[in-house]
């Protein structure tokens, strides 16, 4: 810089030596080392973008054996069943709850269950079996709280590894979450092999303590959890894990968001009703009265059909697996035995879809919803 | 407002922006703008502290400046004909009258700092020391939500004051101007400690849009965030899951949390001061330069010379010298070379001079024992054992026949000084003094590998890419370190080769960074 001179406005020009004044800044200059910086930015973000592509695609993958990798085989039996069918969505509770080939041996027509973690967040199944909903497809959802605004995107693209289809069609809501998650699948691809190399000690202790049902090899070739499952639960319910419906945690916006869905389905030529999920009976804080009082106030909220009574879906300790809302195999044979029946009573004998039971595979005929 | 969240980014596009299209007599006006906003941004309540400090300051140091005035006058018409006496009597009448200004303006932003910072500590502690004696004594022990920044710019304006008393330079007259000195929002969370004449011949000054002044302030800036967010702050996760659990982390893994807390300051608070460097230079503005390679220090006391070098000149300057030069002092030093003799005397009047020094500088960090001791009496006893063994140290280097411009051996020492800083910093980083000493006996116990193997594993992610980030800033600081600017190597570059480097170097921070939709994490030094 140059020597300072004081000029009669006080102002000490830095850069002329005459002390005068400069009008203003050099507009073109700064516009030129924006559109650098801009240039710079947004090639690195584009290279980013290809790190994370080839990471994501190319690099070995990490994530094949994980349990939540069994969205992938869920979305692509979704995807291949033509036929009229019935789709079960929710989150773990779903996985662990209804078993899909029994349903489909009850209704005589394909089931899918589409749904594994909540950590992934409700929406993002709902959103993704969209595209496959169909005429005559019946669509059951065991509604618990959830933030229909949350994608778990991390978790997300972890169980899609390698598949750039599933990336390409992410909901626009879950793209905000990409680029944590997807630094986060880069870095670990690249040194997860390093790390396992150096700890083998290490990997194998993190590996046995790993309970074996939280892998893909629980699940069969659709996403139906098939590891038999026959420990209940014995235990006293913890604090943390019981469980309370509550008006006040099924915000208006949720519902409206069920509703909006209906309508969709609707327009599909599609039934979509509602359920109540699984839980420890000795989980629920709710007295029998309000648990009448939360389904009447459900039924009065939403425009799809409820199609199970909520005393059912409170199960004894010998139907309960690892969690409160978790069926053993017993559990869920009786939970699904059960949603198949209710499915019967209210969707098909009141009309919404016909079916014809003792016919094997599409059995439904044209859908009509009231 | 955060450096490193994307509001501050988007808040600096807009004052850039504001600052060079206005007429220059209005640039300053616009930086004044923006770090009140800056700073408002953090509550409308948080103004009051500062504004209290500029105000004060200000108002002292004009008095200050208008009495030094009045006293240069009076001896200039006292003119030859003024008896040495009558001269010294006028110093001392008007010295008497600027103290009381100078004392007005140190008791009330003291005052502030020790109410708001210090006292609920010195209550811990009285309340503490009476209950050895099986005493009550209750006094009520005040925390206070620190207004962020308050060490940085009150030792920034009392600088001020103190110089303008001892007439070192004029008086801002413009309270705005001074207020900006005093806000200018780059600096005023964390530092550097700036100096009046060396920012004021910028700072007011009218600059014209300059590509290369901004570009280079704004690659600075993005170096400084590589440091935070690729080093800082992944060091940080497994720093903090040392810290958190170090029980589970016998021996080796105390040294690690050490060591890479000490890894993890540095990057975290030198990222700061390159971001606050890089956007003032933006601006046209240049910083005190706080750090200049500290790791390649041979002793603790070059070590102090190359870090957080603003704060130890400050003390330096406004304590230390003129605590060795006050009449306690000076009777201290006549009685210990009574004691002691003439050389040994004097040895014990600096040494006990810098103990002061170093307890001040302790306490700055903050209001704990911990702090006291890390960045003070740890330090301290470092450089005085190190002076008062230096004969031996010297006979064992001659002993061993061992030149001491050799590089192992400059290596050893800066391996050396980097140790025990880091031991130092245990104590810093630990929750409480008692922790620091379990981590101490932890560190010296047997723990096998095994429980270290565990945080390392746990934590690979993180430290593999903290690690790739070490790797470039040991290349960066060596290069430094040897008087090789990096900016200038890049310039020399071609256009395409330029524009691959830094897109590659961006891509880095996107890949191995800490960033995400939640809060950034806070800088280390914001606390204080």
């Amino acid at each position: 810089m140059s020597e300072r001179v004081e000029n009669q406005t006080g102002i000490r020009d830095s850069s002329k030596p005459d002390g005068s004044v400069t009008a203003g800044g050099n507009g073109r200059g700064m516009l030129k080392l924006a559109f650098r910086a801009a240039c710079v930015g947004l090639t690195a973000l584009v290279l980013y973008a290809c790190v994370f592509l080839a990471a994501f695609c190319l690099l070995p993958p990490l994530y094949q054996d994980s349990y939540q990798s069994v969205v992938v085989r869920q979305y692509d039996s979704l995807k291949e069943i033509q036929e009229p069918k019935v789709i079960v969505l929710g989150t773990s509770y779903v996985t662990f709850s209804v078993d899909a080939d029994l349903m489909e041996q009850k209704l005589g027509m394909p089931c899918q269950i589409f749904g594994c973690h909540l950590g992934m967040g409700t929406r993002y199944f709902f959103d993704m079996s969209e595209e496959w909903i169909g005429e005559g497809d019946i669509v059951v959802y065991p509604i618990w709280e959830a933030d229909m605004n949350y994608y778990g995107t991390e978790l997300i693209l972890t169980g899609i590894e390698g598949r750039m289809d599933l990336l390409l069609s992410l909901p626009p809501g879950a793209v905000k979450g990409v680029l944590a998650g997807s630094r986060d699948i880069i870095t670990k691809k690249l040194y997860e092999p390093l790390r396992r190399g150096l700890f083998p000690g290490e990997r194998e202790r993190a590996d046995s303590g790993v309970d074996p049902i939280y892998t893909i090899d629980s699940f069969d070739e659709k996403g139906t959890m098939k590891a038999l499952r026959q420990e209940s639960w014995t235990e006293p319910v913890p604090e943390e894990q019981k469980k309370r419906y509550d008006t006040a945690a099924y915000s208006q916006e949720y519902i409206a968001f069920l509703n909006e869905f209906d309508a969709f389905c609707r327009e599909r030529g599609a039934v979509f009703c509602l359920t109540y999920p699984t839980i420890l009976d000795e989980a629920v804080e709710n007295s029998e009265e309000e648990l009448e009082a939360f389904d009447r106030w459900l039924r009065e909220q939403v425009t799809a059909p409820v199609i199970t009574d909520i005393r059912d879906t409170l199960m004894p300790k010998e139907e309960i697996y690892n969690g409160v809302m978790h069926c053993n195999t017993p559990g869920a044979e009786h939970y699904t035995s059960m949603l198949a029946e209710d499915i019967k009573r209210e969707i098909f004998d009141k009309s919404y879809v016909s079916f014809e039971p003792d016919t094997a595979g599409a059995s439904c005929s044209e859908g009509s919803y009231r | 407002m955060l450096f490193h969240s994307v509001e501050f980014w988007l808040f600096l596009i807009l004052v850039i922006g504001i600052y060079y299209a206005v007429s220059p007599f209005f640039q300053w006006p616009v930086l004044l703008a923006a770090s009140l906003f800056f700073y408002l941004y953090a509550g409308w309540g948080m103004l009051f502290y500062p504004l209290f400090t500029v105000l004060l300051t200000y108002w002292s140091a004009l008095r200050i400046g208008a009495n030094n005035r009045r006293m240069k006058e009076q001896i200039r018409a006292g003119g030859r004909e003024l008896q040495r006496e009558q001269k010294q009597a006028i110093q001392a009448r008007y010295r008497r009258i600027g103290r009381v200004w100078l004392y007005a303006a140190l008791v009330g932003n003291i005052g502030l700092l020790f109410l708001m910072k210090y006292a609920g500590f010195l209550a811990e502690n009285i309340n503490g020391l009476f209950a050895l004696f099986s005493l009550e004594a209750a006094l009520p022990v005040f925390r206070f939500t620190l207004p962020v920044g308050l060490s940085f710019y009150t030792f920034q304006a009392l600088g001020y004051v103190i110089d303008v008393s001892r007439g070192l330079y004029e008086p801002q007259k413009n309270l705005a101007k001074y207020a900006l000195f005093v806000l200018f929002f780059p600096q005023i969370l964390q530092g550097p400690v700036g100096r009046y004449p060396q920012m004021e011949r910028s700072l007011y000054a009218a600059h014209r849009f300059d590509a290369g002044e901004v570009a280079g302030g704004l690659k600075l800036a993005v170096w400084g965030l590589f440091k935070k967010l690729v080093i800082a702050d992944q060091l940080g996760r497994a720093v903090d899951a040392y810290f958190g659990n170090f029980e589970a982390y016998p021996g080796i893994g105390a040294a690690f949390g050490g060591c890479a807390f000490v890894v993890q300051l540095y990057a975290d608070f030198s990222g700061y001061m390159d971001i606050a460097e890089g956007v003032s230079q933006m601006f046209g503005i240049r910083l005190f330069k706080n750090f200049r390679n500290p790791f390649f220090s041979r002793s603790i006391q070059e070590f102090w010379q190359r870090w957080h070098i603003s704060l130890g000149e400050w003390f330096k300057d406004y304590v230390f010298y003129p605590l060795l030069k006050s009449p306690l002092w000076a009777g201290l030093g006549k009685e210990c070379r009574r004691i002691f003799g003439k050389k040994t005397g004097k040895e014990v009047t600096t040494y006990a001079g810098m103990f002061c020094l170093w307890f001040f500088i302790g306490a700055w960090h903050g209001a704990d024992w911990k702090f006291i001791l890390a960045s003070g009496l740890i330090q301290w006893f470092y450089i005085v054992s190190g002076k008062v063994l230096q004969p031996v140290w010297e006979r064992i280097r001659r002993g061993l026949h061992i030149r001491e411009d050799a590089g192992w051996f400059s290596c050893f020492q800066m391996v050396r000084t980097f140790c025990l800083f880091s031991f130092a910093m245990l104590f810093f980083r630990a929750s409480s003094v008692g922790d620091a000493w379990k981590m101490i006996r932890l560190l010296v116990s047997p723990g096998g590998f095994e429980p270290f193997a565990g945080l390392l594993y746990e934590n690979f992610g993180a430290l593999f890419c903290a690690f790739v980030g070490i790797c470039v800033l040991a290349v960066v600081e060596v290069m430094q370190n040897r008087g090789i600017s990096v900016r200038e190597r890049i310039g020399t570059l071609n256009r395409w080769q330029r524009f691959a480097f830094y897109t590659a170097a961006l891509t880095a921070i996107l890949v191995f960074g800490t960033y995400g939709i939640t809060d950034p994490s806070q800088f280390i030094y914001f606390q204080f």
